[in-house]
């Protein structure tokens, strides 16, 4: 049985996340601001400073493999925006991402009290959409053409999700 | 070379803000003046007057949300 948790990214992880961040392969589905970008240790550093940003390690076994996270954290209209990474593809295909989402949600709608959390997606990008439907988000709409990827100008899909 | 207010200043003209309206306790990241990428450029700015390497675990807003917070950080005194 996989034992998925999460807990705030340390600092002594930011080296590992940055890697992860910094792959090719999932480089290319992160927010513009992280694509073609060098992300270092201390980019993680920076952004976790900044009390917009929560970023957690997602742990399976013990062992750290990916990264869920809130961005844009707006304590007034009590929303934010939710992003994942798996890191170590090695965790694959465990439903890892899907319940360390789970668990951050509690966190969105607990802790922090919001009340309304989005996501996007990559068009066609289906373990994705994959992760947020099994966490109960809904498809909000589509931005034509809003996110390069690899050099082309893909859709990108909107999810929400409510408490 | 030592770590000024000036020198602070100097790299946030460089990214077309208007440094002289930047005073000494301005909140420079949490207010959105500057962003992640551009902090990480200041970061390196500080090492080059410095000559120290910032540990990732002295990247906070205690140190770094303003100029004064900067220098109380990293200045002369504190090298």
């Amino acid at each position: 049985m996989t034992e998925v948790s999460i807990r705030p990214l340390p600092a002594s992880e930011y080296s590992k996340a940055a890697e992860w961040l910094a792959d090719p392969h999932l480089n290319k589905f992160l927010a513009s601001e992280w694509r073609n970008q060098k992300v270092s240790e201390r980019t993680l550093a920076v952004v976790a400073m900044n009390p917009k940003n929560r970023l957690f390690l997602v742990t399976c076994d013990g062992i750290g493999c990916g990264i869920v996270a809130l961005g844009g954290i707006d304590t007034l209209d009590q929303t934010a925006t939710l992003w994942y990474v798996l890191g170590d593809q090695a965790f694959g295909g465990r439903g890892v991402i899907t319940r360390a989402v789970e668990l951050l949600l509690s966190t969105v709608f607990g802790e922090l009290n919001l009340k309304s959390v989005n996501a996007s997606v990559a068009s066609g990008h289906i373990v994705s959409i994959r992760i947020l439907e099994k966490n109960g988000f809904v498809y909000a709409g589509k931005l034509r053409r809003n996110m390069a990827v690899e050099g082309d100008l893909v859709d990108r899909l909107l999810f929400d999700r409510l408490p | 070379m030592a770590l000024t207010a000036d020198k602070i200043r100097s790299f946030l003209s460089g990214l077309g803000i208007n440094a002289a309206e930047v005073g000494d306790e301005t909140l420079l990241f949490s207010s959105g003046l500057l962003d992640s990428f551009t902090m990480v450029e200041l970061i390196g700015v500080i090492e080059a007057a410095t000559g120290k390497r910032v540990p990732a675990s002295q990247v906070t807003l205690t140190n770094f949300d303003s100029v004064e917070r900067i220098l109380r950080a990293f200045g002369k005194e504190n090298q």
